[in-house]
């Protein structure tokens, strides 16, 4: 999941804050990630180089995980706070994907109505494996019928896209 | 020194001995003026004026008055005295410097001065006898007085003496910062770790009076640290070692509510030593072009680097003196000395525009200036908005300010020791403050061109908890905000955010030396923030 998520450097400072375009504030305070690797006596005479780096990269896969966790609950909280949740939390499935690109905002590259943005899909395994099952049982119809609805939707979305462009603007 | 009632220094520390030597060895009469001014402030005389190479010295580099109020004079020379540079080149300057007056308004100049020959080297045997001679016959009612390496390098010691922590890591530190080529970019991070420490930033419950003793070491070690740079006439990085050491004595100065005493002719010393260093760039740039920038015929991939590393330093000073009233600040208008700078400014992340936006505020006060200055602000919207914003296909795009020269030039050829990740796709720092210029010069319609992009932008600041921190290199307490810009924006508005910012927020030590700012930016560019460039703009407006 880290790996998705482009990285920004913070050089100073103990916050983040954000000033949302309708003027809401939010301060966050940073989070502190660490994690820790020992070398015994008995382990340095006989440890090689491998082995210090798996212990290494333990330690680096422990504090990707926390700052993992970290990053979930922020969302979480924040998706909560803005309503952006599927009513009635239902199973991951080809309907629900398509209730929650309805919700959200596309954005599209180049402006280009063929090339929409598509947002990342973070599942837990067994809803994914889920989900693959379902794509395995549908009928090739059902199939068409659902990539016919996601197209209308991505059809709506460009509309509120070009919408939102021509909304950016300096007025009097 | 023991004339004059100074008191005789007790050397214990053998590496300080070593370190000061090594220093004072290797530098020239420019790199051991700002701490000789400084001994003699911390020695209970005032300075007057401490000048570097002009011609309207007089023979005298610097002036100071005793507690008594005896003006005194003082030539500085840098290395051995033998006899053929004593007729060829210090004796005239000696007759003049015994012979003229002081000039200086605060100096009666119907009272005698005291004459010193200061030189870092040794006077040879044939010249004391002849300074002797003279001393009895021509000089006789004004001798010449002087002190050598000798003299100074105790001074000098005597200062430093139970300042320095007496740590191996502090003494390794100093080594490692002291001990360089001088023709690079110094580690600023380090620099500043290392004067934080000796200034002892931290230290909550320090004496006044131990602070003054603090800040006269400091101007001891920036100068150890300086002099590999000064030696190597690597003037740009020489400036900016010495504006961190000032920035961080504004720092305590403002926190600690310390009176002008404890402080201020520190900094007339060191802000003369920026000011003076900076000149002798503009000089070597204006005579030769940036031909002295590079020393070896490796160094050519350099080049837009190390032009640009100058240039910032040179605008500085040009918006230095403009904010000053200084008339020299003109040259910058001067048919034979424009083209020079042609192609100077390189694009290697946000920092880069600094000298464009320096620019700016001197151009749009000069008749048919207007146009280039708007013109620039312009470009650097561009250029942000093609390198960040929403339709940028670069991998990282414009770095933020925090990353220096040295970082780009590392980025640029593989040599960062870890990869580097980082994605600044939608986001700027110099975006907002940049805009607001543009607001205040009325350009209207660019920005409603640009709007469309420009509100897909983040602008980026980082905002202190306690202002006068703002001098500081790293903050640690304080807030990285993103401000999100309205899609549909009113231009009444923007205008009226603009004309806010004023500098309300900045340190008031700071405000009080609105000349040195400019300097400041070059050296920390990432302090460059709506409330900085307001505050500029607002004085450069006068």
């Amino acid at each position: 999941m880290l790996s998705m998520v482009s990285g920004k450097t913070f050089h100073e400072g103990d916050s983040m804050g954000v000033v949302h375009e309708d003027g809401r504030y939010v301060l966050s305070p940073s989070h502190h990630a660490e994690s820790q690797f020992s070398v015994s006596r008995e382990e340095v005479l006989t440890m090689k180089p491998d082995d210090l780096m798996a212990k290494v990269s333990t330690a680096a896969e422990d504090m990707a995980g926390q700052m993992e966790r970290d990053l979930f609950q922020s969302l979480d909280e924040s998706i909560k706070e803005s309503g952006n949740t599927i009513p009635g939390n239902p199973e991951l499935s080809p309907e629900s994907i398509l209730i929650a690109l309805e919700m959200i905002t596309v954005d599209f590259e180049e402006d280009d109505r063929s090339k929409p943005v598509m947002p990342t899909l973070v599942t837990a395994p067994g809803a994914f494996e889920k989900l693959k099952e379902h794509e395995a049982k549908a009928t090739e119809e059902e199939k068409e019928e659902y990539k016919r609805r996601q197209e209308a939707i991505m059809d709506k979305k460009f509309k509120e896209h070009n919408a939102g462009l021509a909304s950016r603007k300096i007025v009097d | 020194m023991g004339a004059d009632g100074i008191k005789q220094p007790e050397t214990k520390d053998p590496f300080l001995q070593k370190a000061i030597e090594h220093w004072m060895d290797s530098a020239n009469e420019l790199g051991y003026q700002p701490f000789f001014c400084e001994w003699l402030v911390t020695n209970g005389y005032v300075l007057k004026y401490s000048i570097k190479n002009t011609h309207f010295e007089q023979g005298k580099d610097v002036v100071a008055v005793s507690g008594d109020g005896t003006p005194y004079a003082f030539q500085l020379k840098g290395g051995n005295i033998n006899l053929k540079k004593w007729r060829d080149e210090v004796k005239p300057e000696i007759d003049v410097l015994i012979g003229s007056a002081i000039q200086h308004p605060e100096i009666d100049k119907a009272r005698p001065h005291i004459s010193y020959l200061v030189t870092n080297g040794e006077i040879e045997d044939n010249v004391r006898v002849e300074i002797v001679a003279l001393n009895e016959k021509a000089w006789k009612d004004t001798p010449l007085h002087y002190w050598t390496r000798g003299d100074l390098l105790n001074g000098f010691q005597q200062m430093a003496e139970g300042i320095l922590p007496k740590d191996a890591e502090t003494y390794k530190k100093l080594i490692d910062l002291m001990f360089t080529e001088g023709t690079g970019f110094p580690e600023y991070s380090k620099v500043c770790g290392f004067l934080s420490e000796i200034l002892n930033l931290e230290n909550v419950s320090r004496a006044k009076e131990q602070r003054r003793r603090d800040v006269a070491a400091a101007v001891l070690y920036a100068n150890m640290i300086a002099g590999p740079y000064r030696a190597a006439k690597n003037h740009a990085s020489t400036v900016r070692i010495m504006v961190i050491l000032l920035s961080l004595i504004l720092h305590i100065a403002g926190k600690y509510n310390l009176e002008d005493k404890y402080w201020l002719k520190s900094y007339e010393i060191i802000w003369g030593d920026i000011y003076g260093t900076a000149k002798l760039l503009e000089q070597e740039v204006n005579t030769d072009g940036f031909d002295a920038s590079f020393t070896t015929p490796f160094d050519t991939e350099l080049i837009p680097f190390r032009k640009h590393s100058a240039t910032s330093i040179i605008y500085a000073l040009k918006l230095s003196q403009f904010i000053a009233k200084d008339d020299d600040w003109m040259s910058l208008l001067d048919p034979s000395i424009a083209p020079k700078y042609k192609q100077s400014v390189a694009v290697w992340g946000e920092a880069s525009f600094l000298p464009l936006v320096m620019l700016t505020l001197i151009l749009r006060r000069v008749t048919g200036g207007e146009v280039t200055a708007t013109n620039q602000m312009k470009i650097v919207v561009s250029q942000i908005l093609t390198m960040n914003g929403r339709h940028s296909k670069q991998k990282v795009g414009l770095v933020p300010p925090y990353f220096d020269l040295d970082f780009a030039v590392k980025a640029r050829y593989g040599m960062l020791e870890t990869e580097f990740e980082d994605n600044y796709k939608y986001h700027s720092y110099y975006l907002k403050p940049v805009i607001e210029t543009l607001a205040r010069l009325n350009q209207r319609d660019f920005l409603t061109e640009q709007w469309r992009e420009l509100s897909f932008m983040r602008f980026d600041e980082f905002v202190p908890t306690d202002p006068n921190d703002f001098l500081l290199w790293r903050i640690e307490k304080g807030e990285n905000r993103t401000t999100l810009p309205k899609k549909e924006k009113s231009w009444a508005e923007l205008v009226k955010e603009a004309e806010s910012f004023d500098g309300k927020t900045l340190p008031a030590t700071l405000k009080c030396f609105p000349e040195f700012l400019p300097f400041f930016l070059a050296t920390f560019p990432f302090r460059l923030t709506s409330e900085v460039l307001g505050y500029l703009y607002t004085v450069t407006d006068k």
